[in-house]
């Protein structure tokens, strides 16, 4: 979609621009572009290119940070325009860094694509027990449970949740998807994990066709 | 036994102390922080080994690293690596001493020297890489990158010593109660080095993979490829 709005919106969340990208997100909206237009062809649109460049190593944390953020920032803007009363989030996911790791990075900006796309997220954080995922599972209707951990010292914990679910009952009722840089798909089929994800940009689009 | 030795450069300065005691070796370095990008790294240490030829052995000082070492093929010469998750045990000296730190801690941060003013382990408001982004993104975005990289993380970071010129100074750059300072043990790399028989290491033939354990004692496996 060529407009030169949502062009110029796709370089300010890149560049990290949050007063642009909430400018731009209301004058697009003004203009009668259509909200969700404005998400994927500015606000996701960007996100992908970013996402690109990671995964190539031209672009390092920071720059992946500083485009979540003005991401987030369109999102708060765009949001009303999202949804309404009477739309039903598309699925409830629980999503968290498991035990014994903080990172957060690529589960937050799981999340925002998660919540960008229709989903509501039930987020547990970091440094999250097995039991807590239990818990959160069986205080909710969530169908889906995320997982994420950054450092191979965690990986050890997957497993432990899995076993927790299952020993609770619980496991026919959930998805489970697991991610984050260490995680392979060997190792997701070991642990019999749903779904391995190695792009948190295009998770919730994936996550969106298994579930319809 | 002849051996090529791939390592990365974080254990430089603690190599060059060890080759005063034990026979000077060459050693391929790769550069540090590589970690951060495992396909990438393990494409390069992939090349590395790829274009030896004429030794017995092929020694790759790396362990897990992110995973780095789990699709490395040995084609026709086995590859010995460290049996590790990542350096901090290496130079810790034993993975029982990592286990000790670090389970149970989500603090896992740690710096040796090293590691130097890398960008991430050295964010601080005052370093070149804070600069760069503030320069860049603004200062907004700069002190945005600092609280989500530095400031969540600056709790406990393990510094782990080893004697070397230098140290004092490196840590000297922060204030008192930055880092905690352990003493760590090149124990570890110097018995691989001599292929001692209780190294922490694991040998990769042709025709097998390995296969991520994950725990603090085995860590990592060999599978013979084809079985599941």
């Amino acid at each position: 979609m060529d407009n030169p709005i949502l062009n110029e919106l796709v370089i300010c969340v890149t560049r990290g621009k949050v007063k642009d990208v909430d400018r731009l997100c209301r004058e697009a909206l003004d203009s009668g572009i259509n909200a969700f237009d404005v998400l994927d062809h500015g606000l996701l649109l960007a996100m992908q290119g970013v996402a690109e460049r990671w995964k190539l190593g031209t672009v390092f944390i920071p720059e992946v940070l500083i485009a979540a953020r003005a991401l987030n920032a369109g999102l708060a803007v765009l949001e009303p325009h999202l949804v309404s009363n009477t739309m039903k989030p598309k699925a409830k996911v629980i999503i968290g860094t498991v035990k014994d790791d903080l990172h957060d990075i690529g589960k937050n900006i799981v999340a925002l694509m998660l919540k960008s796309h229709g989903f509501e997220c039930i987020d547990l954080g970091v440094d999250v027990a097995p039991e807590k995922f239990v818990e959160a599972l069986k205080n909710s209707d969530a169908q889906v449970i995320c997982m994420s951990a950054l450092l191979t010292t965690s990986m050890i914990h997957f497993k432990e949740v899995i076993e927790a679910i299952k020993a609770a009952g619980l496991r026919d009722r959930v998805l489970i998807c697991v991610g984050g840089a260490p995680v392979t798909e060997t190792f997701a089929l070991q642990i019999e994990a749903d779904i391995f994800e190695s792009d948190a940009v295009t998770f919730a689009e994936r996550l969106e066709k298994r579930l319809a | 036994m002849k051996r090529k030795i791939i390592a990365c450069e974080v254990f430089k300065p603690y190599l060059e102390q060890i080759f005063l005691r034990l026979p000077k070796e060459e050693i391929d370095y790769l550069e540090i922080k590589q970690h951060n990008h495992p396909e990438i790294l393990a494409n390069h240490l992939q090349e590395k080994i790829d274009v030896i030829t004429d030794v017995d052995e092929i020694l790759v000082l790396y362990g897990l690293c992110g995973n780095a070492i789990l699709p490395l093929i040995a084609r026709t010469i086995p590859i010995r690596v460290l049996r590790v998750h990542d350096c901090a045990a290496v130079l810790l000296g034993s993975n029982k001493a990592y286990q000790e730190r670090f389970e149970g801690n989500p603090f896992k941060r740690y710096h040796c020297f090293s590691y130097g003013d890398k960008e991430e382990e050295y964010f601080s408001k005052t370093s070149p890489e804070y600069r760069k982004i503030a320069d860049q993104y603004g200062e907004d975005n700069a002190d945005y990158v600092y609280e989500m990289l530095y400031d969540k993380f600056s709790a406990q970071v393990t510094y782990i010593r080893l004697g070397l010129e230098g140290e004092n100074e490196q840590l000297s750059r922060h204030e008192p109660g930055y880092y905690s300072v352990i003493d760590g043990h090149l124990g570890m790399l110097e018995k691989i080095l001599k292929n001692d028989p209780d190294s922490t290491d694991l040998v990769l033939h042709p025709n097998e993979h390995f296969e991520g354990v994950y725990d603090y004692q085995e860590v990592i496996k060999t599978v013979k490829n084809g079985v599941l």
